[in-house]
């Protein structure tokens, strides 16, 4: 019967379209797929093409949130298992990696065999691994620094403010300058500013002193940024002229085409590593190895350093750069004889969110 | 009494049929609520929280005069917003009630079409607004009101409230204006042919009658913005804090799920006590039984 026939069809195309909607067919059913947690700006598209290809599979980039977030993440039920690869900061996602005692880690140990490129890695970095016992758990992929990113044409680069972490607090720039919504960096730079050469251990007296130091210029914050479009919004609108920043917001201003650059504070840059590891129990550990094995390539690192200005810890990607290029991208830090401050998870962080409160609050 | 529909047999009183509503209130109402309650007897860490029963972030909460601060301000932000709200939205709502014709539907569609586009797209809009470079600051400055920009457009509490009246608009305009729909025109007649003005006919006859919308109006909005996150965020600046943003920084910088949830418990606690007792005397129980007694 006619109706029949029509039905038999219209069935029949329901369902391939239902298969290839639900990803099941053929081509799918080999693709090869790496579940991955990073932040978006260390895979941009140049430097995932190449990655994809190295290890011949498709990554799929969870949205990263923070450490804590990435700890609550491997912590949940199920969340060891549920992805590949994961990159964090070191400092912070250390402890809730290892956890008190051997074999209780949530991420496994790596295959160094698996990862020739780790050969590679700066002897800068090299303190950056982790380790418990003869396991290697991380090893950090990608580094950077936070200082102020500031506009050049609004803000003298000659000002001797440039050079500090007091260009955000000094009231010859009241109303245009942002901070950043966020206890741990804007409590840490503005401890360094006051002197605390160990702001993570600092007592409550030091952090009391660092609360109403912020309160009292609290004014000459224009506003607290939180997030990263928001941060390169304020700058590109010229609310303000100067904001606590990060290095693709640098490049995401230069590429807009102003006139803006970081300072190197000499209190103490703010450094960090972010570090992969595989989740205890991932189901493509080979895969996962390959992606960092390929984040530590040559080609991959100069790439990402060409896309986001992210320097990566292969120390054979900072030699390929000319001296001028590593100047403009940080990767002689290490020369400018400031003191580089590496994140670290405060012992009081509790104490730290209240005090950021209190200096909202107030 | 006649049957309503001859032929159909009643089938007794059919109590597995609120079954799937019932399932429904547990798993997707009460249980997150309970785990809340559990989580905030936790004991949280770096390393995680575990199941211990204690009263450690309560303590915490009592102890440091911030969190009482912060409930303060967060209930006088969320009272304040609820009464701009309705001076704004009552009368919107009473004249979406009193057009007629089609017209009646273009004005409608036009109030609800901003509320199609995203919570944070619709609070982001003030930034190119109300900030320095501005589209206001712009204005006045080529219409020659001012040399300069003006700074306290944003990034203050008044910027705030501007945001969350915005976004929660609609929230108290539609029941007020189905509340105004459902009173009978005559009532209005035979207020001004008995000699009532304009202000006694509102005051005895609309105010009276549209009260469960103005009641179920302000009770929502007064909800939605004790839990704001997003808009003082990006519109206070730097005094851009509410409860909602602590509970935030609980969970998303510290890990401290315990802590994130004994707040959380506790504004539910205060909200739940504000509304029982304001509800004694505002007559709230109408918004929640109907109007029927």
């Amino acid at each position: 019967m006619t109706t029949h026939a029509f039905g038999r069809r219209a069935a029949l195309g329901l369902a391939g379209g239902a298969a290839l909607a639900a990803g099941i067919g053929p081509a799918s059913a080999q693709e090869r797929r790496l579940v991955a947690v990073m932040p978006g700006p260390f895979l941009p598209n140049g430097a995932r093409a190449i990655l994809e290809r190295q290890i011949n599979a498709r990554i799929e980039n969870l949205p990263y949130v923070s450490p804590t977030d990435t700890a609550a993440k491997l912590m949940a039920p199920g969340g060891t298992s549920r992805y590949d690869l994961m990159y964090s900061t070191t400092g912070f996602i250390q402890a809730p990696v290892l956890r008190e005692r051997a074999g209780q880690e949530l991420a496994r140990p790596l295959d160094l065999s698996k990862i020739p490129n780790a050969a590679k890695i700066s002897p800068l970095f090299q303190s950056e691994i982790t380790k418990r016992g003869d396991n290697t758990f991380m090893l950090p992929v990608v580094w950077g620094y936070d200082s102020v990113v500031y506009d050049r044409d609004r803000i003298p680069e000659n000002d001797p403010l440039t050079q500090s972490w007091g260009l955000l607090f000094d009231d010859k720039y009241a109303g245009r300058v942002a901070l950043r919504d966020d206890p741990y960096q804007s409590i840490c730079l503005t401890a360094l500013h006051l002197g605390i050469r160990s702001p993570e251990t600092m007592s409550q007296a030091d952090l009391n002193r660092v609360t109403q130091f912020l309160i009292s210029k609290k004014r000459n914050f224009r506003t607290i940024w939180g997030s990263f479009a928001e941060a390169v919004n304020l700058m590109s609108s010229r609310e303000v002229d100067a904001i606590f920043g990060w290095i693709p917001m640098r490049a995401a201003l230069q590429a807009q085409g102003r006139n803006v650059t970081n300072n190197w504070p000499r209190e103490g840059l703010l450094v960090f590593t972010h570090s992969a590891f595989i989740p205890r129990e991932s189901r493509n550990v080979e895969l996962a190895h390959a992606a960092i094995n390929g984040a530590l390539s040559d080609e991959f690192g100069k790439q990402l350093g060409e896309e986001t200005q992210y320097p990566v810890t292969n120390a054979n990607v900072a030699a390929s750069f000319s001296a001028e290029d590593q100047a403009r991208l940080g990767y002689d830090v290490e020369k400018r004889g400031i003191p580089l401050h590496r994140y670290a998870f405060p012992a009081a962080m509790d104490r730290w969110i209240e005090a950021w409160g209190r200096f909202k609050a107030a | 009494m006649p049957r309503p529909f001859p032929g159909v047999r009643p089938i007794g009183k059919p109590f597995w049929l609120m079954l799937p509503g019932v399932a429904w209130l547990l798993v997707f109402g009460l249980a997150p609520v309970a785990f809340m309650v559990a989580v905030s007897f936790w004991r949280s860490s770096i390393f995680g929280t575990t199941p211990d029963f204690v009263f450690d972030s309560y303590a915490r909460i009592i102890e440091e005069p911030l969190y009482l601060d912060l409930i303060v301000k967060t209930l006088r932000m969320a009272a304040l917003t609820t009464l701009l709200s309705l001076l704004v939205s009552y009368p919107l709502a009473w004249f979406l009630a009193t057009r007629r014709g089609a017209w009646k539907a273009v004005w409608l569609v036009a109030v609800f079409v901003p509320f199609w586009i995203s919570y944070v797209v619709r609070t982001f809009v003030w930034l190119p607004i109300l900030g320095r470079n501005g589209l206001i600051n712009q204005s006045l400055m080529a219409l020659g009101i001012t040399d300069a920009p003006v700074e306290w457009l944003l990034y203050n509490e008044g910027a705030v409230y501007v945001g969350l009246v915005y976004v929660y608009t609609l929230f108290m305009t539609l029941p007020i204006y189905l509340a105004l729909g459902r009173i009978d025109p005559k009532l209005l007649e035979a207020a001004a042919d008995l000699g009532a003005r304009p202000w006694q006919t509102f005051r005895h006859v609309v105010l009276p009658l549209s009260w469960p919308g103005v009641l179920s109006g302000c009770i929502m909005v007064f909800l939605l913005a004790v839990s704001a996150y997003v808009t003082p965020r990006l519109l206070g600046g730097t005094s851009g804090i509410m409860l909602g943003n602590m509970i935030a920084s609980q969970f998303l910088s510290n890990n401290n799920w315990a802590m994130g949830a004994a707040l959380s418990v506790t504004l539910v606690g205060i909200v739940g006590a504000l509304l029982l007792v304001t509800g004694r005397w505002i007559g709230i129980a109408e918004v929640f039984t109907g109007g029927k007694k």
